[in-house]
């Protein structure tokens, strides 16, 4: 890309020179024409440099690497020469922030140059650059190999040959930048160039053309150049210029070299990474992870460990101290018993009164500090007043002195919107945000709502606060006096030993205690000053308020307390009253059920006995199906009830099966005959049993009971047969059936003589189960639904879900079912588990790098 | 003579104790289910088969925990037979309480009584069948509601603790609460004459002559199914504890099973020639035992629905059966009870008999008891106690079944010494825990298991992802809305009236679809009519605008 636009720019410069060319030539001819026109079209006078500048930003917008961008944009003017490239280098490396500065902001009149010497400049790198068109490209690939450096070194040499530039320049200067020598030296190669293609014209010298270089001008050098530089270790290191420069090894391009060094990268860390692996792994596989992961296990350290004498008595107990030893878990410390300690060794006499100081010394000191806190905390309100008009009237005062009224209207409007409810009103704030609190006006009238608002804060608050603040003062004050009368004596007494008799500590106790009376005495003289606010409250304390314990509510009545008692007297009743709760055993109550039963019984049938005769008649009609027990109490034998009653409940059902049976062919019903006597063969004993019971009968219960048995056998076969009838049917219905679907005279010859094709269309319909595989093909008397059950469906999986295989796995794993109802809690517990534990309320730290 | 002596100590302390902990098909080998590449699933696995392990190993350790053992009345030598025993002898023999507890309530007035205890046995609600109703905490004898209803009461039943208790009354089902205040008439349970109470889910059952089952959700009050048996009135009902499946018996001897998300029973019973009198189904839900008007009596195993045990010639029809936590099975006929012990093994020497008759290896009733004049009307076993509850024409009998209550209660799931605070949590707990009716089925461990018809193995990313685009795919190629038919009638197009269903101000993709089918269906629809109008030809062809179609 950058080749590319560099070689565009150079065919416009090379365009230009031809004009110039052109121009030049024609000169002669219409002179005044041309320079009028060229004026106009160019301006008077124009800063090359910046057109430079411009062209090279513009080059820059593309995309390209900043080096190269930079490269460009630095070497425009001197593009061709190896020296240049050099210098290019140094620059990069030191100045590279200025020099970009330089180029766009340095423009003084001396860069300025009439349009000619604009001229002059195209036309000289025209020519330099037509002169080796290839080194122009090779300057600018990275990639390119030694021929290029050959071309290049070539052209240094001969750079080396030119005319110095350097002699022009004098000692004072110094200061002039590299750029305006360069420009010098574009000059130079220029004119030498110009006066080539000026050779061929012979013109004479006017402002248009410029006499021609005179011969026998040195070259520019490189030593030339280095001379300059003011820099001793600078020069000492340019090897580059000294020795015949050695061909450094070609750097690999910058993206080979990149992925080079994401390679070594990726490796670096990689190893790092890998570190980690074998945690990781464990964490992944293990069942249950408990965050913090390695939580130092707190141990409590068993009394047991801890020796009760120093030397052993026992055995046992030597062998155990031994092992103990061994393992370095006899702490030395721990074994120091009380009578190694220094104090011990003290006469007990010495030691209570050391003690007794000891422990006045810490009250007076715990005393002290306790009242201070108090003192501070105490905030009342007349206080806080009075406080502040000092606060303020101090502040006036210095005010008036200091602050620039602009610092106290910020100060002010600082204070205002930090005052929440004061200034939240829509004018206030616009007040403030326009600025209009320097009004002297708006901010009296602001000032005026802001005590308002305070004056009625001051109204809801009350004075509770103060009761609070009052009643402590004076609790101090009794505290000193009344409680420890002998503070101050004992206080000269005590602490003539150890740190308190230190003369810092004394003088630290006397200032607070200082400190402390002071602030008493203020409080003092505020309460004084304020001793009318505070009368009120006190007579609050007794008024006619009764307090009832249990209401928790305060009755203002005398007839209140009235009620009250009465209220108590009757709890108190109540309270005995479920005392004697009735105890009873197991027999006595379900008398009493019984009991109760009875009586409500009573009046029940005396109620239905007018409903129940009704009924009574209904029931005494001779009907052959209904039961005759509602009759019990003058029946002989229950047994035969029994069998009655029971065909008579199903009475209905066996008439509706009889009438069935009618339709049946008799064929069935002798069959069913010769099966009943059947029934009896396998038991003779209970058959007995039952000829026995069927004796005792009167006539027409037997007549009766067999018709009912003979119904009821003739009905159960009937019923055998036509399960077994319904089994066959559904197994058919459920089968998978073969239709015949061929559609008669289709697709055949018709008419008479024509054979009817034997070739039938079926088609099998799918049904829910194969005849063959029914569940119930070899069990008797049982028919099992084969259909499926659609709304269970969705309690089922369609798939085997995803970890598992088949359904076998799948299966095995809810074997166990994880409710506590089927399980021990433990292992109820266990599976139940979840995966990651955490730890509330603790710092999880990132895994640690294990060491390798 | 007699004496209830605890038996269980030694008998079922033998190493294995785990095996009864062990839960699911142990059928596939370790190996087989093992097999798979992914260590990550193969880690997980193994974890799971340990904790499993584990847990069971833990709830097989607390056996211990469980030191009471239910005792049986046992004989002294062969020619003692403990059905011979007396109630009135075993009272004598048994402790003061024990004894107390044996209540006999004469209420001569309002029977036959049917009975119910509370789920935890602290409660009996007494139900006469000319409207007696009372509810009472019998062992401390004090009655809690006591009703008079004046019209018939066909059973009555407690629901989720014994605050709450419905009647089933001449016409509808009532609910009242504790005190015998009326709170609800449910009144789309119509005659009914059985009753039961699915506690997980929070359901009251009930069937009788109108031959439908009805199941009403009691703590949101809705009418949860509706189902029809079309097999008459219902004779007998009982709930198999284990899945809450609900039994049937019916007049033609058949018991029919039923889930309230199943129109059609889930299976059919053929258990009795004549109609069915009674059902009942241990606790674990293995066994199920029925009576029937032909004198016939059955034990099914209904794991598998065979017959273990058939007896066909009762003396007399049997009318109630029960059984109770320990695996007691009772019979009443007329005025009859009779108890047998391992009645429920598969062997051929645990079927009951009434007699030995010379055989040694018979198994004789463990006790039997008869209401002379009297007729049983309802059974049931009290929950914790070596008692059964006996409601018949005059009153209600406790009689002492040494070894019929179960001797370890879980005070977590059923509390007989609950108090007032625990209730509530409880009630609260299992009101949170309840489950939704439909998730009902014959075997409730296939919720959470893969569908049968799913693949067993896990899909791979072709066909999962065929799965994924199949609905993209139809509304690629239109199968989500309604065809263009320009036969019909503009407003009897489909895709008209599917726009009309439609939010008006609502536009999605699909309804912008289903506009420009709309499009082209009325041109289609306008083509046809020209060309029946003979206006255009049948071939015509709008060459200009089947070409800007494109753009279209």
């Amino acid at each position: 890309m950058a080749k590319k636009s560099r070689s565009k720019r150079s065919r416009k410069i090379a365009q230009n020179a031809l004009e110039i060319a052109t121009r030049e030539l024609d000169e002669s001819s219409d002179n005044e024409l041309s320079y009028k026109k060229d004026w106009h079209q160019n301006g008077t006078v124009i800063n090359a440099q910046k057109n430079s500048d411009q062209e090279g930003s513009d080059f820059e917008d593309e995309e390209i690497d900043s080096d190269e961008a930079l490269g460009s944009d630095d070497d425009y003017d001197v593009m061709s020469s190896k020296f240049s490239q050099t210098l290019r280098d140094k620059r990069k490396n030191a100045e590279y922030d200025e020099d970009e500065m330089d180029g766009y902001i340095s423009l003084d009149e001396n860069d300025l140059l009439p349009l000619s010497q604009v001229w002059d400049m195209d036309d000289a790198q025209n020519g330099s650059e037509t002169e080796n068109p290839t080194e122009l490209q090779l300057n600018d690939d990275l990639s390119e190999s030694e021929l290029s450096q050959d071309s290049e070194s070539d052209d240094e040499s001969e750079s080396a040959e030119e005319e110095d530039p350097f002699d022009e320049i004098s000692e004072d200067e110094e200061d002039l930048n590299l750029q305006t020598i360069t420009d010098n030296l574009c000059k130079k190669t220029e004119k030498a160039n110009y006066r080539k293609l000026d050779n061929g014209v012979y013109g004479e010298e006017n402002e248009y053309s410029l006499p021609s270089f005179k011969a026998g001008q040195k070259k520019l050098n490189l030593n030339d150049l280095m001379s300059v530089v003011e820099d001793k270790a600078a020069v000492e290191k340019a090897s580059l210029i000294k020795n015949k420069p050695s061909s450094l090894p070609v750097p690999l391009p910058q993206r080979i070299q990149q992925r080079h060094d994401r390679k070594a990268a990726y490796e670096i860390s990689k190893e790092e990474v890998n570190k980690w692996k074998d945690t990781i792994q464990q964490n992944r596989q293990a069942e249950h992870l408990t965050f913090p992961l390695n939580s130092s296990a707190q141990h409590n350290e068993s009394t047991m460990l801890v020796n009760s004498t120093e030397h052993p008595v026992m055995e046992l107990e030597k062998r155990v101290t031994k092992v103990l030893k061994e393992s370095n878990l006899v702490s030395l410390e721990k074994e120091s018993t009380f009578e190694e300690i220094a104090t011990a060794k003290i006469d007990p006499d010495e030691m209570r009164k050391r003690t007794r100081e000891l422990r006045l010394m810490r009250e007076l000191m715990f005393r002290e500090e306790r009242k201070a806190k108090r003192i501070k905390k105490i905030k009342s309100k007349a206080y806080h007043r009075i406080k502040k008009k000092e606060l303020t009237k101090n502040q006036e005062l210095i005010e008036d002195f200091e602050e620039s009224e602009d610092e106290q209207d910020i100060a002010r409007a600082r204070e205002r919107m930090s005052l929440k409810h004061k200034t939240t009103s829509k004018w206030a704030k616009d007040m403030i945000k326009h600025g209009m609190t320097k009004d002297k006006e708006t901010r009296e009238e602001m000032e005026e709502m802001l005590k308002q608002g305070e004056r009625l804060r001051s109204k809801v608050m009350g004075n509770s606060s103060e009761d609070d603040s009052d009643d402590r003062i004076s609790d101090l004050e009794n505290d000193d006096k009344g409680n420890f009368p002998e503070t101050d004596i004992s206080r000269n007494n005590v602490g003539k030993s150890g740190v308190m008799n230190m003369s810092f500590m004394k003088k630290a106790e006397a200032r607070q205690a200082e400190s402390n009376r002071k602030t008493i005495e203020d409080l003092k003289a505020f309460e004084n000053g304020n001793k009318n606010i505070f009368d009120d409250d006190i007579e609050h304390g007794k008024t006619g308020a009764n307090i009832n314990l249990n209401l928790g509510r305060r009755v203002y009545t005398p007839s209140a307390m009235q009620s009250s008692n009465e209220m108590e007297v009757l709890e108190h009743g109540n309270g005995s009253e479920t005392e004697e709760e009735p105890t009873r055993s197991a027999v006595n109550s379900t008398q009493n059920v019984s009991e109760r039963s009875k009586d409500k019984r009573g009046s029940s049938n005396l109620r239905s006995k007018n409903s129940g005769s009704i009924d009574a008649t209904s029931q005494n009609e001779p009907n052959p199906w209904l039961p005759t027990e509602d009759e019990g109490k003058s029946r002989k034998s229950n047994k035969i009830k029994i069998v009655d009653e029971n065909s008579s409940k199903l009475t209905k059902s066996a008439n509706k099966i009889e009438k069935k049976r009618a339709k049946q062919t008799r064929q069935s019903d002798e069959r069913s005959h010769d099966e009943e006597p059947l029934l009896d063969v396998e038991n003779a004993d209970k058959l007995q049993l039952n000829n026995h019971n069927n004796g005792t009968l009167s006539d027409e219960g037997i007549v009766f009971k067999q018709q009912d048995l003979i119904a009821e056998a003739f009905a159960g076969d009937d019923v055998v047969d036509k399960f077994q009838q319904e089994k066959k049917r559904v197994a058919i219905d459920e089968d998978d059936k073969i239709e015949d679907v061929t559609l008669p005279g289709w697709g055949d010859w018709a008419g008479a003589g024509a054979a009817p094709t034997k070739k039938r269309k079926f088609s099998k319909i799918k049904g829910t189960v194969r005849k063959d595989k029914r569940r119930d093909r070899n069990l008797k008397n049982v028919i099992i639904n084969e259909k499926v059950n659609k709304k269970n469906l969705k309690y089922q999986s369609s798939a085997v879900p995803f970890p598992f295989e088949s359904k076998e796995q799948y299966e095995r794993s809810l074997r166990m079912p994880l409710g506590q109802e089927w399980t021990s809690r433990t292992s109820h517990q266990g599976l139940i588990k979840p995966r990651i534990l955490t730890k509330p309320s603790t710092v999880i730290d990132p895994l640690k790098a294990p060491f390798k | 003579m007699s004496k209830s002596r605890s038996t269980g100590n030694q008998s079922k302390k033998d190493g294995n104790t785990s095996s009864k902990f062990e839960r699911g098909h142990n059928g596939t080998h370790k190996s087989q289910y093992l097999k798979t590449k992914d260590k990550k699933l193969k880690a997980g696995l193994k974890r799971i088969d340990e904790k499993y392990k584990q847990a069971v190993s833990s709830a097989a350790a607390t056996e211990y925990l469980l030191p009471e053992a239910q005792g049986y009345l046992e004989a002294e030598n062969e020619m003692e037979k403990t059905f011979r025993i007396r109630q009135s002898e075993i009272k004598d023999a048994v402790d003061v309480t024990t004894a107390a507890k044996a209540l006999d309530l004469k209420l001569k007035e309002f029977g036959p009584y049917s009975i119910n205890y509370s789920r935890n046995g602290t409660h009996l609600l007494i139900c006469g069948r000319k409207g007696h109703v009372a509810s009472m905490d019998w062992r401390k004898g004090d009655l809690r509601a006591e009703m008079y209803l004046n019209e018939t009461c066909q059973t009555a039943t407690y629901l989720q603790s014994e605050q709450y208790f419905a009647v089933a009354q001449k016409k509808y089902t009532f609910i009242y609460d504790h005190e015998g205040v009326e709170l609800h008439r449910l009144k789309q349970h119509i005659e009914v004459k059985h009753m039961e109470f699915l506690p997980y889910h929070y359901l009251l059952a009930t069937a009788g002559q109108t031959g439908w089952l009805k199941y009403q959700d009691v703590s949101t009050g809705q009418l949860v199914a509706e189902l029809r048996t079309k097999l008459g009135p219902t004779s007998a009902m009982a709930q198999n504890p284990w899945n809450a499946v609900v039994h049937l018996g019916h007049a033609n001897g058949t018991v029919t099973l039923w889930a309230p998300n199943m129109p059609t029973p889930l299976v059919r019973l053929l258990s009795a020639r004549g109609p069915i009198t009674s059902i009942a189904i241990d606790r674990q839900g293995y066994y199920m035992a029925t009576t029937g008007a032909d004198k016939s009596m059955k034990i099914w195993d209904i794991r598998n629905f065979r017959e273990l045990h058939s007896i066909e010639n009762l003396p007399t029809p049997g009318s109630n059966v029960a059984i109770s936590d320990t695996g007691l099975l009772a019979v009443t006929r007329g005025p009859h009870v009779t108890l047998w012990k391992d009645a429920l093994r598969s062997s051929k020497s645990s079927r009951p008999y009434f007699g030995s008759s010379g055989f040694s290896d018979r198994n004789t009733p463990y006790m039997s008891h008869l209401f002379p004049g009297n007729r049983v009307n309802n059974i049931q076993f009290v929950p914790f106690e070596d008692l059964i509850g006996v409601g018949h024409e005059n009153g209600v009998t406790n009689l002492i079944v040494p070894g019929a209550g179960e001797a370890n209660y879980d005070a977590l799931e059923i509390n007989p010494f609950e108090t007032a605070k625990q209730r509530q949590e409880q009630e609260v707990r299992t009101l949170l825990n309840k489950l939704p009716a439909d998730s009902i089925a014959l075997d409730p461990n296939v919720i959470g298991t893969v569908d049968n018809r799913a693949s067993a193995v896990r899909l791979n990313a072709k066909a999962l992802a065929e799965i994924t685009t199949e609905k993209e795919n139809l509304s690629r190629s239109n199968k989500d809305i309604p065809d263009v038919k320009p036969d019909v009638k503009g407003k009897n197009s489909g895709l008209r009236s599917f726009l009309r269903k439609k939010t008006q101000n609502v536009i999605d993709e699909r309804k912008i679809r289903v506009q420009k089918q709309l499009e082209k269906e009325k041109s289609a629809r306008h083509r046809k009519e020209m060309i029946k109008r003979g206006e255009i030809d049948e071939e015509h062809k709008d060459l200009v605008s089947e070409a800007l179609n494109r753009f279209g």
